[in-house]
């Protein structure tokens, strides 16, 4: 049985691939397009890895652009020192206190712990918003968006105040409370997104469901739920990033701890040390960074090309 | 009659059961946070040792940043413009790409991976570390040559291709988490629609138009929320660096930094007014209405 074809542009006819090369052939404006782009998202990423292992003479060195002659660890060391990655423990504190001492435990907590969460609670509001019916819902869908409209640069004085209240500075639950109410870092989007897949789940497995006596909640949670996949790895992933890329929050947040992308803006050359330039500091302490994310992309990605065929919906 | 009356109080119920956490959370963290910041709006408000001082102005502040401050209309309308042009040129390009790297073709887990790239780094402060080192931007591009080249052009073909030029870097460097929504979009569209539909003899760019594009919309709407949000809310938004400014100057205060704030709020909603309408077919708004009546 010939495939479906995927939703594409009709430019790039697919399948149909005679002989490999024909097929290579038929597909070469695509990749030629597709080449010229990644090459200008990549070599960011390319300058990135080479400065952070060229030596003070590589970097004036033209003839060293890209590979350096003399590779050097010292600009990633000393930038995994700068930043704080790892915990160093002191005797005289507890473990709690010394973990939270390490820049990369806190930027973990407050990257996973709300990331994971909301993946669920916006769910839940998500559903809500696009199969069930409740009082005030047009209301509510208008102040949905707003939620998300709003930059916390402008309220950021009274929405300190609440967490000091509530007592959740300096601890990573001041991230993940907001994302136990679907709230928190752009949580609001979220649960747009959520929206907008739900209303696209074909009605029949929910009848199907409902027929057999299941109740609202168990229908959502043991059918909807797991249809929504897609919803899901998009949630999880740009929730991930957004929550370790966050300066501004933590920064109103976090007074006596610090994440890695906090510890990335304040990172500085020692003084009177005229062995490593700024710059390949700098771009060290972003390869660092950026590792940890881009590994788990990796290996999340793949749920991206499941198509829905293999949740189970067939018409 | 009676009971089925019951029944929909139930599920009205239900129903509300499942927003009532996320009604919480927007009365503490944001419903409380914007009215007490039009509170302010509506004071003068003054640091005193360890408590802030209130004394009320009425919308003086409001009436000092329309009718005084020159800056702030100004850079209200220059924002408005901007987003107006940006907007449905970064949607486009992440349209196209995710149409592109949703065909299959060998290789393409590579190029997915190489286009998150743009969510990694624009979402912090990343890119501003990486353009301060000269990266991330395209020297043929800001060449005399592109330009002289795309001025020769003329006509409004010209004139986008200009405008396009000038805008690039935004638009390639801002649409990565578009075109990942597009792409997790594009795999709620049912296959078979597909097949049926080349059972029925459709060509490539019927099955485009009246398959993907009008199964994409309801992420499309998504997308194009997402771009006017992130612009708006940029760092280098030129209306939030007022605002900071203002927050932490003690002759003009916090009151009249959130009066400005209120005002750019207002302006973020007219716009997403008109994105709505543009969208409410695929929302499900307008149904809606008509069921109610009928």
């Amino acid at each position: 049985m010939k495939k479906p074809p995927f939703p594409s542009l009709p430019f790039f006819r697919q399948g149909g691939g005679q002989t490999p090369l024909g097929a290579f052939l038929r597909r070469l404006p695509l990749y030629l397009i597709l080449t010229a782009f990644a090459l200008l998202y990549l070599e960011p990423v390319l300058y990135m890895i080479s400065m952070s292992f060229k030596s003070a003479t590589d970097i004036t060195d033209a003839t060293a652009k890209w590979i350096p002659h003399q590779p050097t660890l010292v600009s990633l060391r000393y930038a995994f020192e700068a930043m704080n990655v790892w915990p160093v423990f002191l005797e005289d504190r507890g473990l709690w206190e010394n973990l939270m001492r390490s820049n990369l435990v806190v930027s973990l907590l407050t990257t996973f712990v709300p990331a994971l969460i909301q993946v669920y609670t916006c769910a839940i509001a998500g559903y809500a918003f696009a199969r069930l019916t409740f009082p005030c819902k047009r209301l509510l869908f208008v102040l949905l968006l707003t939620s998300y409209i709003i930059p916390p640069q402008t309220v950021f004085m009274p929405l300190t105040w609440v967490f000091r209240s509530l007592g959740v500075i300096n601890s990573p639950m001041s991230f993940i409370l907001p994302a136990l109410f679907g709230a928190g870092l752009k949580g609001s989007l979220f649960v747009i997104i959520y929206m907008q897949f739900f209303k696209k789940l074909p009605a029949q497995l929910e009848e199907a469901a409902y027929i057999d006596g299941a109740s609202t909640y168990k229908v959502f949670f043991t059918v909807m739920l797991p249809l929504a996949k897609p919803a899901r790895v998009t949630v999880f992933l740009f929730s991930m990033v957004w929550h370790w890329n966050e300066t501004y929050l933590t920064g109103l947040f976090y007074t006596r701890i610090g994440t890695l992308a906090t510890a990335l803006d304040a990172i500085k050359l020692p003084e009177n040390d005229y062995s490593m330039t700024i710059m390949a500091v700098k771009m060290a302490a972003a390869l660092i960074f950026v590792l940890p994310m881009l590994v788990i992309y990796l290996f999340t990605q793949r749920s991206f090309t499941e198509s829905i065929e293999r949740t189970g919906i067939v018409e | 009659m009676r009971k089925s009356w019951n029944y929909e109080k139930k599920q009205k119920l239900v129903g509300f059961s499942f927003v009532v956490p996320w009604i919480i959370g927007f009365g503490v963290f944001t419903a409380f946070p914007l009215f007490y910041c039009l509170y302010m709006a509506l004071n003068k408000v003054q640091f005193v040792t360890d408590h802030l001082e209130m004394s009320p102005l009425g919308f003086a502040n409001f009436h000092k940043a329309l009718y005084e401050d020159a800056e702030i209309p100004n850079k209200l309308m220059q924002t408005f413009q901007q987003s107006l042009l940006i907007v449905p040129l970064i949607v486009v390009f992440a349209l196209i790409m995710a149409l592109m790297l949703n065909s299959k073709f060998p290789g393409r887990a590579f190029y997915r991976a190489v286009f998150f790239l743009p969510v990694m780094l624009t979402s912090g402060n990343l890119i501003a570390t990486l353009t301060s080192q000269g990266q991330g931007s395209i020297s043929v591009l800001q060449s005399g040559t592109a330009a002289a080249l795309v001025a020769g052009i003329g006509g409004s073909l010209g004139e986008t291709l200009k405008v396009v030029l000038d805008n690039f870097l935004v638009i390639l460097w801002y649409s990565g988490v578009q075109m990942l929504l597009l792409i997790a979009g594009m795999q709620s569209i049912n296959p078979s629609t597909y097949e049926a539909a080349r059972i029925d003899g459709a060509g490539q760019w019927e099955i485009l138009w009246t398959i993907t594009l009008p199964g994409l919309m309801p992420f499309l709407f998504i997308c194009v929320i997402y771009t006017i949000v992130d612009q708006f809310t940029a760092s280098f938004n030129p209306i939030l660096e007022v605002i900071s400014h203002h927050s932490v100057n003690i002759s003009t205060g916090y009151g009249y930094a959130s009066a400005i704030a209120w005002l750019y709020f207002l302006v973020i909603l007219l716009i997403l007014g008109i994105v709505i309408l543009i969208f409410r077919k695929s929302l499900g708004l307008t149904v809606q209405r008509k069921e109610k009546k009928a």
